[in-house]
């Protein structure tokens, strides 16, 4: 069956389940959306001085938070932005860091949507 | 999906990639065959798999692979352009046929409906639920002193929650060259070891904290990574890191490598020597 949300459920809901309540699983929503933007601004800066290592660690990292939350194709992304990193192909990156931002915006809302239904 | 999980994939080399980066997020081990022949002496000399995806000449292969194991023992996945079925390839009791260009969402679900049904059958491994090891008794049986060394705040965050509902309050330093001032300042059983730190990262640290401290006296390393291919592997080992679990960190895994190690005897009195 295709699936059009940008989250899987299944990943979202162990992530809920590990978190042991869902205080502690808001908290998680709260800090990947706030280091997600420290990210993306990460990738403006290092992409602007053709820093591949930094673009590297950045990509790798927010690959990582995108698979504790199930946010399968923004992983992808991410993981292609760390290959150029590691290939030091950084010079066009540009767009796919567009790709990565409006995942992100999709990843984020139904996030907040998540939020907003377990009321916290 | 199994955490212990590995495919063999012999094929066309994006096809490959892809499928390898997404079971590697999902928690598996994948095994990557650029061609059929290596992928069938891997069968042959009995390494374990638990799902097969062959592509290129994949009837020729299936029925190889059939020669060996049954369907029961190693599931195929056929995947080929709008996912035809090749003639010839019912007497292969094919699990699953799959479409390229591979959707993530497609191959997760086909993965778990294969592994639900591995699950259920007499013969799979008894698993326990992950709220069985949250239940704090894990520390009670096995009391050990935690670093974590993680600069990534979600993952710092949930480890710490994750080793919290074992049991173990662990000790949190962002990056290598402070996880070795915190060892110098005291002993610790088990350091869980991001590879990837910004100041001095998981393999550089390792390799320093084995040239400062005798085996005896130093704390198992277990590394934490998002890349468990076979190369990455050995350059863990090679680094000195004692064990390894892959990110997202699952409780089971966790659990796992934190029941092989053991509190350091020669300090903190937590065994008797």
């Amino acid at each position: 069956m295709a699936d059009a949300r940008a989250i899987d459920p299944k990943a979202l809901a162990a992530l809920r389940e590990l978190s042991g309540d869902d205080e502690f699983f808001a908290e998680m929503i709260d800090v990947f959306i706030e280091d997600t933007a420290g990210q993306l601004a990460t990738f403006d800066s290092a992409i602007a001085r053709q820093d591949a290592s930094e673009v590297r660690r950045a990509a790798h990292s927010l690959k990582s938070n995108s698979m504790n939350f199930g946010a399968s194709a923004l992983a992808l992304l991410c993981a292609e932005m760390e290959a150029r990193g590691r290939d030091e192909s950084i010079g066009i990156a540009g767009e796919l860091l567009g790709r990565i931002r409006a995942e992100f915006e999709v990843v984020r809302a139904e996030l907040l949507a998540m939020r907003e239904d377990i009321r916290l | 999906v199994t955490p212990n999980s590995g495919s063999d994939l012999p094929g066309n080399a994006t096809n490959r990639r892809i499928i390898t980066r997404y079971a590697q997020m999902w928690g598996m081990r994948p095994r990557d065959a650029a061609t059929a022949r290596e992928a069938l002496a891997w069968i042959e000399r009995g390494d374990p798999f638990d799902v097969a995806m062959p592509e290129m000449d994949g009837v020729e292969l299936g029925r190889e692979i059939r020669r060996h194991r049954d369907a029961e023992a190693l599931p195929i996945l056929f995947f080929s352009s709008l996912g035809r079925r090749e003639p010839g390839s019912d007497e292969l009791d094919v699990a699953a046929w799959l479409a390229t260009p591979l959707r993530a969402s497609q191959l997760f679900d086909t993965f778990t409906s294969i592994f639900a049904v591995a699950v259920s059958a007499p013969s799979s491994r008894q698993t326990r639920s992950d709220s069985e090891w949250l239940d704090g008794r894990l520390a009670e049986q096995l009391p050990l002193r935690v670093l974590l060394a993680e600069d990534n705040a979600v993952n710092q965050k949930l480890a710490v929650r994750l080793l919290g509902r074992m049991g173990y309050h662990a000790d949190v330093v962002g990056n290598g060259l402070e996880a070795i001032e915190a060892l110098e300042r005291q002993p610790y059983d088990v350091v869980l070891m991001d590879v990837q730190m910004p100041e001095m990262d998981g393999l550089e640290t390792t390799r320093r904290i084995c040239a400062s401290w005798p085996q005896t006296h130093r704390p198992r390393i277990i590394a934490m990574t998002a890349n468990a291919m076979q190369g990455d592997r050995e350059a863990y080992l090679a680094a000195g890191m004692d064990d390894y679990v892959v990110k997202p960190i699952r409780v089971e895994e966790l659990a796992r490598a934190l029941r092989e190690s053991r509190p350091l005897e020669n300090a903190g009195g937590a065994i008797d020597g």
